[in-house]
């Protein structure tokens, strides 16, 4: 008898297709260890999802006028001088296009349409491609926190 | 409901009221998910910001195939797990500067949330696993995405993806066990 304790998770996720779903079922009934795996399975799968029905109840202001002061409201002129982590990041963000590093990355046709059997080079290429921008990240990151120790740059 | 790809379509092209729209429309969505990731509401609305202005930069290069959802949370994704990484580097060489802006802001709502002992614990538990786990977990449970959408975001397959997930819940059961009701 194969024990099914590998595949609970994506039979209470519903991914799981109607037969292999009617063979796991089957096994429960017969098998106390998988049953018992099941059920704390279960528990933690309903708990986490209590915890997803709480997110609705976040309330928070809108980020918008802080996302818009970093994209649109540069253009305006004016607060160009006052955002300098941003101007220190669209550099970084046209640095890496420039290389061409990034297009990959955001390109839905590589990563979300990309097939199935993509070869391992082209995972390893797309981690690399993603740590670049990570560490454009990092300093970006770090710069902005040398910032805000001494100014609040968020206006 | 004006379709995201038009919205990108028109964020390509400079139109403010197009971006805002679509910013409004998701920053919940990705807020509650960099929340859970990060276990840090501060760094959470930074990295939102981050995530948007991200969005901004790269909508030229969007395609529209009706995944923004997608093309989104893998952006927000990536950006968790670089602060993450960050995070532990500057655990090493400095101060957690989290634990100390926190002190004096008053509750947040991701305070408040703790507060309740279980969605403490539940936090507690989610962020003790590693990240790719967190990040694949949070994607279905929390986001209500399918296994081959997170396959596209993670850059992995839909069995890459049920290892996590599995994996996940096997750390989570042994973490949980005894602190919530598991009924
Ligand atoms: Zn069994």
């Amino acid at each position: 008898m194969k024990h099914v304790t590998e595949r609970i998770h994506a039979w209470l996720a519903g991914e799981l297709d109607p037969v292999s779903a009617t063979d796991l079922e089957q096994h429960l009934e017969q098998c106390p260890d998988c049953a018992r795996v099941a059920r704390e399975s279960r528990a933690v799968w309903e708990t986490l999802g209590s915890a997803a029905a709480e997110d609705e109840q976040l309330s928070s202001p809108s980020l918008w006028p802080r996302v818009r002061a970093r994209t649109f409201g540069e253009q305006t002129g004016g607060s160009w001088f006052y955002g300098p982590s941003s101007v220190v990041r669209a550099g970084l963000a046209s640095a890496a296009v420039a290389a061409g590093l990034v297009f990959a990355v955001m390109l839905p046709g590589e990563g979300l349409n990309g097939d199935q059997n993509s070869s391992d080079q082209q995972v390893e290429t797309l981690w690399l491609e993603d740590s670049s921008w990570t560490s454009a990240d990092q300093d970006y990151g770090l710069d902005r926190m040398w910032l805000s120790a001494g100014l609040d740059t968020e206006g | 409901m004006i379709d995201d790809d038009v919205l990108m379509e028109r964020t390509a092209r400079n139109e403010e009221a197009a971006f805002r729209l679509l910013v409004q429309r998701w920053e919940k969505e990705v807020l509650a998910f960099l929340i859970h990731m990060l276990g840090s509401m501060e760094e959470a609305e930074d990295l939102v910001q981050d995530t948007f202005v991200k969005v901004y930069h790269q909508a030229g290069r969007y395609r529209p195939e009706g995944k923004f959802k997608s093309w989104l949370f893998r952006i927000a994704g990536n950006l968790a797990r670089s602060r993450l990484r960050r995070r532990k580097i500057l655990r090493w060489v400095r101060f957690d500067r989290t634990e100390h802006d926190q002190a004096d802001v008053g509750p947040s709502p991701q305070q408040r949330l703790e507060e309740k002992e279980s969605a403490g614990a539940i936090q507690k538990a989610l962020d003790g696993l590693p990240d790719r786990q967190r990040q694949a977990l949070l994607m279905h449970r929390f986001q209500g995405m399918k296994y081959r959408e997170i396959a596209d975001v993670m850059d992995t397959t839909v069995p890459g993806v049920e290892s996590l997930i599995q994996r996940s819940l096997v750390g989570l059961r042994a973490e949980l066990a005894g602190k919530v009701e598991l009924s």
